[in-house]
């Protein structure tokens, strides 16, 4: 694990806490969220961080792996969570530029273009973003 | 909700040879407020995640990945 101050904190981490994956997995979720709680650890987030979660919480409702009053209870409670939002505004053809340069998906590129300018890892369990990131030599929160 | 940088034209964003550099706005937003009341959420959200099943098919990896299919 990387010895950071600050970390990208990126959609699957924070939902790794709804939604395990693996026991492990939502060990590391839970000490991330833990040490973001306590303000041990600043935690960077792309504006898309939001939309991600809540649909990714919609998605498991409605396939039933998890209740709406559960996903209502988990959203409402990351409004507590001391997060600094970053907002970015580009053209469209700016952010498609960057994904053809990074060579990943637009949404990887907001939060690896953050993690470069801030030069702190993404903690993140999307192999695609930990795959976009090595290449892109931004550095990983947890080796997934 | 605090603004931290209100409208910052990020430095070198332009011109930088570095991937991924783009023309734009930036701001920081501070969301949440660390202290008690961040503690507990934690807490709460902790709490609802020990009650859901533990799943690889059908956890946040896949879903993450769907999403951004």
């Amino acid at each position: 694990m990387a010895t950071a101050a600050a970390v990208v904190f990126d959609a699957s981490a924070e939902l790794e806490v709804l939604l395990p994956d693996t026991a492990a997995r939502f060990a590391l979720a839970v000490d991330l969220l833990e040490q973001i709680g306590s303000n041990k650890l600043l935690a960077h987030v792309p504006l898309i961080f939001f939309n991600e979660v809540a649909a990714g919480c919609a998605r498991e409702v409605r396939g039933g792996r998890t209740t709406q009053a559960d996903a209502k209870a988990f959203l409402g409670r990351l409004g507590a969570l001391p997060l600094s939002l970053s907002v970015e505004i580009h053209p469209a053809a700016d952010w498609f530029d960057r994904a053809i340069k990074m060579s990943c998906q637009v949404a990887h590129s907001a939060y690896l273009t953050l993690a470069l300018d801030l030069r702190v890892p993404i903690a993140t369990f999307d192999g695609g973003l930990a795959t976009a990131a090595k290449s892109n030599k931004a550095r990983l929160y947890w080796p997934i | 909700m605090k603004v931290i940088d209100q409208f910052i034209q990020p430095k070198g964003r332009g011109t930088s040879k570095r991937a991924g550099a783009t023309r734009g706005r930036q701001f920081s937003v501070q969301v949440g407020t660390p202290g008690p009341e961040a503690e507990a959420a934690v807490r709460a959200m902790v709490e609802l995640g020990k009650r859901q099943k533990v799943g690889k098919r059908l956890g946040a990896a896949a879903v993450i990945k769907t999403e951004r299919r």
